[in-house]
């Protein structure tokens, strides 16, 4: 059942109350009952008000309490200031490894060299901290790029694509593309794919994107096979806009983050393509990580990530998943979305997971 | 004082001979024949043509209500943000509380979304007004926090689609009127103009006014005629992509128009207009002729909520979602049209014709922009630098008027 969102909006006000008190009692606890065989993870998150990273917290708690391990976090609450205080007050506490998620790559260096000072092991979660210290635990956006043009590929394998970018100003934008190219490129020299235009959209706008994605059709004459839209907002733009010529469904469509909307829309076969990143998979393979740091060991499967001041840092880079047609009934197997809200006005043709 | 030198445009009376307006129009007309010339033609093919009404819609909305908040010396930096708190609202409404197929849904939301802006717009008027708080301040905190709300009340979630009929608000497959209707629609709207034009003969007659010659009268009759056929023309010359049968005239452009004819009409022929100019034009004279100036500005805030309210119902159709990012920025977009379309940002000068022909003449170059595949970045610093030079154009023009 879906939570009604004032419900929801209240839930999450009164987990945001309830964490720091939660935390601080957790504190007392564990330093009163300090048992050697019991590993102290802490965790400094930089905003826990948003949605998102509750279910990371879950993730890791997923592996944490069978364990046996004391979970302990901090919430910065956006504030780089606050942050470093946090961790400072968590090492005080006691800490076997100690999870960031950094609000500021750089303002968080000093309490990093604090934590590595004392021997404790460091996880720069999510977003990277720039110190070759931290392992960095993330999802590979390179991958995301690439996934999300292999998707669109096995759909329109041929013909006149759109591109559209996220913000020019955010250079993940970049690390997105090059992940495309590394698919698209071969084809394009090719010539089987022609990027007929490629426009960015300021703010990642879903509205900017409707009006780009509308002139691009006028200029095209509503030749596009394919637009390849970097997130699921602009997706949601570009589907407008292809609703106006009777072209949803017959264009490929991607996307990006797993909105529950477009997973819908996906379902209708009205969209080809998301890039789904598992936040409780992240939060976990984070945990197990901090678990074997703590006990001293090699984290399984680490490779080598080049920070952007181009130290070589050891990083666990996860691979996000590609949500087509065929393979729905992962998102509804993971508890992201409810069947009935995935499967709502199919009628026709319905894919597997709504069948 | 600043008002006595120039000529208002806002103030001449209702038939006169626009100058300024003309000249907007003009170098409208150019820059629509370069890029017609740039993009080989497909500029003002009746598809771009009907893309580019469509897309002017929100922001032309917006700006006749934000020229007569400037003229009256105050700002509005929350629209855009707004946009998007009463997208997700309003979506949230049809999904949540209403049945998203129900045959009532889509006025009870469209209603819903109106008395919600007009609430947010007169609270944010009664803390300018009553709480003394300058209204950049205000709304500048009502920008960051209506965001925000926008994201929480749906934790970020995009809700779609909506309702179909509601989806018709924002054009789309099924949201235009077609051709008969759009055709008597324009009769009737010629048919609007000779009765004026007559009756304002017949008003200078009867006061023994210096009668202009006939032939002058026909003219300035005939140019708002050519326009009005001529738009319902190209409207009914886009085909539906699917039947082949003509569009007609969009449901967000009709709302447009409407918005603009009502508006007109309150900012020059109605009190709360005068007071406003009056206002604008020097508060403390306006103050000692007994203008309620507090109760002005709740209603000049309430009236411009009014406008998100719909500005949001039709930005949120189009979009067939409501997703908190809808409308970021768009604040800037209509002050922009607003300052373009000759309002003073010092206050009692402007006009709303002027102001959405400014917002027409912004989304012109955007649109070809992206026809002619220029990259993003550089449609900005273009739109940047056509703002200033419009600015500064029609400050020179001004200067020469008057000297």
């Amino acid at each position: 059942m879906r939570i009604r969102p004032i419900g929801r909006a209240a839930a999450a006000l009164a987990v945001a109350a309830g964490v720091p008190a939660a935390a601080l009692s957790g504190l007392a606890l564990a330093s009163g009952a300090w048992a050697q065989e019991a590993p102290r993870i802490c965790v400094s998150w930089r905003h826990f008000q948003e949605e998102r990273w509750k279910i990371d917290e879950a993730g890791m708690r997923s592996v944490l309490d069978p364990a046996g391990a004391v979970y302990v976090s901090a919430d910065a609450q956006s504030d780089p200031q606050k942050q470093l205080a946090d961790i400072e007050g968590l090492l005080t506490g006691g800490c076997n490894a100690l999870i960031v998620l950094a609000q500021d790559s750089q303002a968080v260096l000093p309490a990093i060299a604090g934590a590595v000072a004392q021997g404790v092991p460091v996880i720069a979660y999510d977003a990277p901290i720039d110190t070759p210290d931290a392992l960095f635990v993330s999802f590979d956006n390179v991958a995301v790029g690439r996934l999300m043009a292999e998707a669109m590929v096995a759909a329109q394998p041929t013909g006149n694509w759109a591109l559209i970018e996220g913000d020019a100003a955010h250079p993940i934008v970049n690390i997105f593309r090059d992940g495309q190219m590394q698919v698209l490129q071969p084809l394009i020299d090719k010539g089987d794919i022609v990027i007929v235009a490629q426009q960015n959209t300021q703010n990642w706008n879903p509205d900017l994107a409707q009006q780009t994605v509308e002139q691009i059709l006028t200029q095209q004459n509503n030749a596009v096979d394919a637009v390849l839209a970097m997130n699921d907002g602009m997706s949601t733009g570009a589907a407008a806009a292809l609703a106006a010529q009777a072209l949803l469904g017959k264009v490929a469509l991607s996307g990006q983050d797993g909105d529950r909307a477009v997973l819908n829309r996906i379902a209708k076969g009205e969209q080809t393509v998301t890039i789904w990143k598992n936040a409780a998979a992240l939060g976990a393979a984070a945990a197990q990580a901090a678990l074997d740091l703590a006990a001293g060991q090699a984290v399984a499967g680490a490779g080598t990530f080049t920070t952007e001041s181009g130290a070589a840092q050891p990083a666990l880079l996860l691979e996000p998943v590609a949500i087509t047609r065929e393979n729905l009934n992962v998102v509804v197997e993971a508890g992201w979305i409810p069947k009935e809200e995935l499967c709502a006005g199919v009628s026709a043709d319905p894919p597997a997971a709504c069948q | 004082m600043q008002v006595g030198a120039d000529r208002p445009i806002g103030r001449e009376a209702p038939a006169g001979f626009d100058t300024r307006l003309v000249g907007m129009l003009a170098i409208l007309a150019l820059v629509w024949a370069v890029l017609q010339m740039l993009t080989g033609g497909t500029f003002l093919s009746a598809r771009n043509l009907y893309n580019l009404a469509l897309q002017v819609t929100v922001v032309a909305i917006l700006t006749t209500g934000m020229v007569l908040l400037i003229v009256a010396r105050q700002i509005d930096l929350s629209v855009g943000s707004l946009l998007g708190f009463l997208s997700v609202a309003g979506a949230l409404i049809q999904t949540e509380l209403l049945a998203v197929d129900g045959a009532q849904t889509w006025w009870l939301t469209l209603l819903a979304m109106l008395a919600a802006g007009a609430l947010i717009g007169a609270s944010q008027g009664a803390l300018v007004a009553y709480g003394n708080i300058p209204s950049f301040v205000v709304t500048l905190a009502g920008l960051l926090f209506f965001r925000n709300a926008a994201y929480f009340i749906n934790m970020g979630e995009t809700i779609a689609p909506l309702n179909a009929t509601f989806q018709r608000l924002g054009g789309g497959l099924g949201g235009a009127i077609g051709e008969r209707w759009s055709w008597l629609l324009c009769a009737a709207a010629l048919a609007f103009v000779l009765w004026r034009t007559v009756s304002q003969r017949r008003q200078q007659e009867r006061f023994r006014l210096a009668a202009r010659p006939l032939w002058q009268d026909a003219s300035l009759a005939a140019l708002p005629a050519a326009g009005i056929v001529g738009f319902t023309l190209v409207m009914n010359s886009y085909a539906h992509p699917v039947t082949g049968l003509p569009m007609g005239i969009p449901v967000p452009v009709l709302l447009l128009i409407a918005v603009v004819a009502a508006m007109s009409v309150l900012a020059r022929q109605r009190v709360f207009g005068r007071h406003v100019f009056a206002y604008g034009g020097n508060p403390e004279a306006a103050r000692l002729a007994g203008v309620d100036a507090r109760r002005l500005i709740v209603k000049l805030f309430a009236l411009m909520g009014l406008l998100c309210g719909l500005a949001a119902a039709v930005i949120s159709a189009r979009l067939n979602a409501g997703a908190s990012a809808t409308g970021t920025m768009t604040e800037l977009s209509v002050i922009a049209a607003a300052v373009i379309g000759g309002t003073s940002l010092a206050g009692g000068v402007g006009s709303v014709a002027g102001a959405v022909l400014g917002a027409l003449f912004m989304q012109s170059l955007e649109s070809g922009m992206i026809l002619l595949g220029m990259p993003s970045p550089l449609q900005k610093m273009m739109l940047a630098l056509v703002l200033v030079l419009a600015v500064w154009a029609d400050h020179r023009a001004r200067r020469v008027v008057v000297t």
